[in-house]
């Protein structure tokens, strides 16, 4: 089961941008969710989409990142 | 379990029966099925074809499953051969022999069979030629073939959102098997990986983007995988056709019929069921559905040309028969001889006007026409194709919608989508004229580089020397068009339009220039044309629509608009991500339209057509 989650909503550019960043640095599996079929999840990521989420320690990486940046997130290892 | 002692003899054989019935009813699981192509992918981009390249995700399942290093697409051309992959027949006997044509409605196909069978069906695709207009959704109860809107002129759609969009539909339920097939489109031309996945070497750019698209099949394998649990997956992956990269000076592909663009990879895996291994064996691409619905055990497609590999893939002999190939955009395209091949036992003859022969062992490349040499092989194959193809062949209508020919009635406009014509025997061989194909072909960049006047010369001079070149003509057209010499773009047009009343963007691209001088009611008999050629595209209707508007007809202008809505509502097909058409959110999905209602109808004009009508 992977624990990185990466929420989006459809039409989203910058969802996209964020895709194309995740396959720059070769990121694991990680899940896409996307928001607008959940109100809880809408409410509380609506304005953030793209975020990145590792449900191991809940932490989380907020749009706008770079390929530094989430490759960084994607490979930690939070102990 | 344990006998206790004085059970009765009878009683002990009674269970044991009742256990062992129950034994044979618990079959295993109806297995989920992963079909994925990818647009435009030459084995050699492969690492375990290859020996380098950067695939992991692909080699990976080529490792665990059978794989084949060079199957057959019967047709170098994306709706034709997606059309074969689906419905396990030829384009001569499916009848779609170009982009742009419609997917007959009564072609049986492999979705269609999996639906009726249980099975949950769902499509990713990107690319123009295979939106919905063009019919292979039928039978998907899924259909997501949304574009990037900025793209859409192109016929491109990297938008990495739709293999997400296909992860999460997957997971959706795992109660039922699934049946999703997921189309990449990133190896097509123009090749933009992002620049961490650039490979080394003269073709770094093509070969980068089959990695980042391997990087993107790793994760759906992943996701399928999981979401599958303990039901066993079947994973298919291959291509409708490979990429030329300058072998015969060829740089794409459709053109010519060489192993190029004709040779794809082809791997099923299926752990504990299809026994690890590769090979060259030219097993064919419409040998993909009867394969498929082999192995699940469900009953064959009727009438299909591909054989099942089930047998061969169980470890017992592979069924290898010879391929016919086919292109006819030489034709449609430009007005020169359609080519026609005929593959078997490691030689291929190609029956252009001037024919060729290749020892494909020693001669992979095709480099050496043997004809000359090799008379009685060269006689054996030409007579085999002659034979195999002497039976009438099909050719799809460009549109095949009842509703909207009745429509169409209904305002008074007559037919003009009678299939697309069958090609004359007396035209020039594609090779004799690659080097208008190459001038053509700087027309089209210039084009695309909105250099309108320097495109509208090299288009010049080439219909000075073949003036019923119909690509020169409608490029023409679009570019005079574009220039805002609306006058000579209806001159031109006018003469495509005659020379190929069956072209869409043709017909689209005079509509638009006669809206522009004011010519209303001739416009509307365009995109009346439009419509029937292409009976699911919304902005035709709309523009006709417009069009008897502003010719002061307004209630035939009301009928056409209703047919716009109708088609606007049922775009809900493809509605938001994850959702099937029974759930689909219809106010969301009626957001989405071809072309957003513009205030002047004359801003439709048309992206360049090349790229419209895609390959
Ligand atoms: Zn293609």
């Amino acid at each position: 089961m992977t624990h990185l989650t990466l929420y989006v909503t459809d039409d989203c550019c910058l969802c996209d941008s964020a895709l194309a960043l995740l396959a720059a640095a070769r990121a694991p599996e990680f899940r896409s969710v996307f928001i607008d079929q959940d109100p809880a999840l809408a409410a509380t990521y609506g304005w953030r989409v793209p975020v990145l989420h590792d449900a191991r320690d809940a932490q989380e990486l907020d749009w706008p990142f770079d390929l530094a940046a989430v490759s960084a997130f994607v490979h930690r290892d939070p102990g | 379990m344990k006998i206790r002692p004085g059970l009765p003899l009878a009683a002990i054989c009674a269970v044991l029966g009742l256990l062992a019935a129950a034994g044979c009813q618990r079959r295993e699981p109806a297995p989920n099925v992963l079909l994925i192509t990818v647009d435009t992918l030459r084995p050699d981009a492969l690492g375990f074809v290859a020996g380098r390249g950067d695939t992991p995700a692909i080699d990976a399942l080529a490792a665990g499953g059978r794989a084949f290093r060079g199957a057959v697409s019967p047709v170098p051309l994306t709706l034709p051969a997606h059309t074969s992959i689906l419905s396990g027949r030829l384009p001569r006997h499916h009848g779609v022999r170009d982009n742009g044509q419609t997917v007959p409605l009564d072609l049986p196909l492999l979705q269609d069979v999996l639906g009726r069978h249980g099975y949950r069906t769902g499509a990713f695709v990107s690319g123009f030629p295979l939106q919905t207009l063009f019919g292979l959704d039928r039978g998907f109860a899924h259909y997501d073939d949304r574009l990037d809107s900025g793209e859409e002129g192109l016929g491109r759609a990297p938008r990495r959102g739709h293999q997400r969009r296909g992860a999460a539909w997957i997971a959706q339920d795992r109660e039922r098997p699934w049946f999703g097939w997921v189309h990449f489109y990133d190896p097509h031309d123009p090749y933009e990986p992002p620049r961490e996945f650039w490979q080394p070497g003269p073709r770094g750019a093509y070969d980068g983007e089959v990695a980042y698209t391997d990087y993107w099949i790793g994760r759906l394998l992943e996701a399928a995988r999981e979401a599958s649990g303990s039901r066993p997956l079947l994973v298919v992956l291959t291509a409708d056709h490979g990429e030329a990269l300058g072998e015969h000076r060829e740089v794409t592909h459709g053109y010519f019929v060489y192993d190029s663009t004709m040779l794809v990879p082809l791997i099923f895996h299926w752990p504990g069921r299809i026994a690890p291994g590769q090979g060259d064996e030219a097993v064919q691409l419409i040998d993909v559905a009867p394969t498929i619905l082999d192995l699940l055990g469900l009953d064959p497609l009727p009438q299909t040309d591909g054989l099942s590999l089930a047998q061969g893939l169980a470890g017992g002999e592979l069924a290898v028969h010879p391929a016919l190939i086919e292109t006819w955009l030489p034709w449609t395209y430009y007005g020169w001889a359609p080519l026609t091949a005929w593959r078997d036992q490691g030689w291929k003859y190609i029956d252009a006007p001037k024919p060729e022969l290749y020892a494909l062992g020693p001669d992979p490349h095709e480099t050496q026409n043997r004809i000359a040499e090799e008379v009685a092989t060269g006689d054996r194959l030409h007579l085999a194709l002659t034979r195999y193809t002497e039976a009438p062949a099909r050719v799809a209508a460009t549109g095949e919608d009842p509703k909207a020919i009745d429509r169409l009635r209904s305002l008074g406009y007559v037919g003009v989508g009678s299939p697309v014509e069958a090609p004359p025997a007396d035209r020039p061989d594609p090779k004799d004229r690659i080097e208008i194909k190459e001038r053509l072909q700087v027309a089209e960049s210039l084009l695309r580089q909105h250099r309108f006047a320097d495109a509208q010369s090299v288009l010049t001079e080439v219909l000075a020397g073949e003036s019923d070149n119909r690509y020169a003509l409608l490029r023409s057209g679009v570019a005079l068009l574009r220039l805002g010499r609306a006058g000579e773009a209806v001159e031109v047009l006018r003469r495509s339009v005659s020379i190929e009343p069956h072209r869409a963007e043709a017909r689209f691209a005079l509509g638009d220039a006669l809206m522009r001088q004011g010519d209303y009611l001739d416009a509307a008999e365009q995109w009346a044309a439009l419509s029937e050629l292409q009976p699911r595209r919304a902005e035709a209707w709309y523009n006709l629509a417009e069009a008897l508007e502003r010719a002061g007809d307004p209630a035939r202008a009301q009928s056409a608009r209703a047919e716009y809505d109708r088609l606007k509502a049922g775009e809900s097909k493809s509605g938001p991500s994850g959702t099937d058409q029974s759930k689909a959110d219809p106010d969301k999905a009626g957001d989405r339209s071809a072309v957003p209602p513009a205030a002047d109808a004359a801003t439709a004009t048309p992206a360049p057509a090349a790229g419209r009508t895609g390959r």
